[in-house]
């Protein structure tokens, strides 16, 4: 499959521990100014998808309350629950079918809700849920395995929280701007072993939206715009076994995706920057090892030379990372959106690989989806 | 703005639910009332599955073959919580990734029965590779929960 399509407006509203507008009201905010980034109406848009998660919205079905405010009003509009960029992946799909020259996308992070019980509401009845599993001991248990048999250290899952942290106290969306040190990040204590509280991403409150065109119309609209060349999904087993879901099966099943749609044959030397979903800092090293940004093992070392910092050779998580800012419903695309400005500042910069997943709500049949983007003139 | 502009409102929900289990999920539930735990096996790929599984996702056929184990596992990952949370106990507790038997697959339970003196001993008392054995409820009903815990065998 061959095609490409063009970001051509964007909006981020937020991101902070909580906010004052109701989800459609936010969804509506970010939709209307990526429309006006953009530089067209309401009426020109073919299809709409809403990123949501019924659970941290509060309501069943609550595409249909989101809907319209993104724009949806009798228009070809659907609702995704397995992140932004998974959304981002339906309105692909829908402009290279030519059912749509322009697609908005958007979602909010608006609601407080109890997030140990709403995430153990998604783990499964019979075998999980009675055992009290929600994120937090999900993600313990695979730092666990890092920690155990890929060769880190409590050092090195503190250094990835820090370099996050440096790096989203610079950016004028983060959430936490604390930029806590490795000593106070060492500081902080165990929630669930061998994770610690600054480890661990908060919940964001906020909203984000963009605006996606066919490539016709890009080039009509866009001096020198970002596109997003390549898009991959690719799920893990459900009861399965442990291996699979630390080599993170899924993951490198939706990467290659991506990349052979991208035309990308080699990404450790072809990609250049990322934008990765790790609710829990050190996560990011066995994803850019799934993701070929480095050899198998050696993403420890690089976290430790300073490669994958935001001045590094190939920064990973430069805006911050999810520990600086994570929005459940919308991270997919504020990590888009972070991608593309990031291209967009940095001139030298060519490609970036956009990785998201469903896993806020905790690991097990989890889903994970990989978007390549590229600068105009690569 | 202030926070005293806007309205604030609050709500909660209680849903019950229901679900039938068929026949593999009911064989291995109903198994562990009287203290067995069994695997089942894909005929074709001949993996075992512990909990069972009424089908093979990877040779996508259905499974009716069933063995009983001896109830051992290996211990995968664990970690241990030591922050209180609404529906688990208080802490120090350990979650353990457990595979029993033949498994090719793993299944989550508590680890517990081991001496520790001091809470932040406990990551020095378990080990990835360590073997566990099942520690039985005394009154069972067909649950997850009539293993209280796996304990190391």
């Amino acid at each position: 499959m061959e095609g490409k399509i063009g970001i051509i407006g964007y909006s981020l509203v937020g991101f902070d521990d909580d906010v004052k507008l109701r989800s459609d009201e936010m969804v509506f905010r970010a939709s209307k100014s990526a429309l006006d980034a953009a530089g067209i109406s309401r009426d020109d848009l073919g299809t709409t998808v809403i990123s949501s998660i019924d659970a941290y919205d509060g309501i069943t079905i609550s595409n249909g309350l989101m809907a319209p405010a993104g724009g949806g009003y009798q228009k070809d509009a659907t609702r995704i629950q397995g992140g932004g960029v998974g959304a981002i992946f339906s309105a692909f799909a829908g402009i290279l079918s030519n059912s749509a020259d322009f697609s908005l996308v958007a979602g909010a992070d608006a609601v407080r809700y109890d997030d140990e019980v709403v995430s153990n509401s998604s783990y499964d009845a019979l075998f999980r849920r009675p055992v009290g599993m929600f994120n937090l001991p999900g993600y313990a248990l695979v730092a666990t395995s890092l920690l155990k048999e890929q060769g880190a250290t409590e050092k090195d899952f503190a250094f990835a929280a820090a370099k996050s942290y440096e790096a989203a106290a610079k950016n004028p969306y983060s959430h936490r701007k604390i930029a806590a040190t490795i000593e106070q990040v060492l500081e902080s204590p165990y929630v669930f072993w061998p994770l610690r509280e600054l480890e661990i991403a908060p919940i964001s409150k906020g909203a984000a939206a963009l605006v996606l065109a066919s490539e016709e119309k890009t080039k009509e609209l866009v001096k020198d715009p970002i596109w997003v060349t390549g898009i991959g999904a690719g799920s893990n087993q459900y009861y399965g076994s442990w291996s699979d879901l630390t080599s993170l099966k899924g993951l490198r099943a939706a990467g290659n995706r991506a990349y052979r749609m991208a035309g990308v044959t080699d990404p450790e030397s072809q990609i250049h920057v990322a934008e990765v979903f790790a609710p829990f800092a050190p996560f990011e090293c066995p994803i850019i090892e799934a993701l070929g940004l480095c050899r198998e093992g050696e993403s420890w070392k690089m976290l430790r030379d300073g490669i994958t910092s935001s001045g590094g050779a190939k920064p990973i998580n430069p805006s911050g990372g999810t520990v600086g800012t994570n929005p459940p419903s919308c991270g997919g695309f504020y990590r888009t959106i972070q991608a593309a400005m990031y291209l967009t500042e940095n001139s030298n910069v060519g490609r970036a690989v956009v990785q998201d997943s469903d896993i806020n709500l905790g690991f097990f049949g989890e889903t994970y989806h990989v978007a390549v983007l590229e600068r105009g003139g690569v | 703005m202030a926070s005293t502009e806007f309205m604030n409102k609050e709500y909660n929900m209680h849903l019950d639910f229901s679900v039938s289990l068929g026949p593999a999920y009911t064989k291995w539930m109903k198994a562990l009332g009287e203290k067995k735990i069994l695997a089942n096996k894909c005929s074709k790929c001949g993996r075992h599955f512990v909990p069972a599984k009424p089908f093979c996702e990877i040779c996508f056929e259905p499974i009716d073959e069933w063995i009983e184990t001896d109830g051992e596992g290996i211990v995968e990952s664990f970690t241990i919580g030591y922050a209180k949370f609404r529906n688990l106990p208080d802490p120090p507790y350990v979650i353990g990734v457990i595979r029993v038997g033949p498994s090719a697959v793993s299944m989550v339970h508590w680890i517990a029965g081991f001496p520790y003196d001091k809470p932040e001993d406990i990551p020095d008392k378990i080990q990835i590779g360590m073997k566990v054995k099942p520690v039985w409820a005394e009154e069972r009903k067909g649950d997850l929960l009539d293993i209280r815990y796996f304990e190391p065998a």
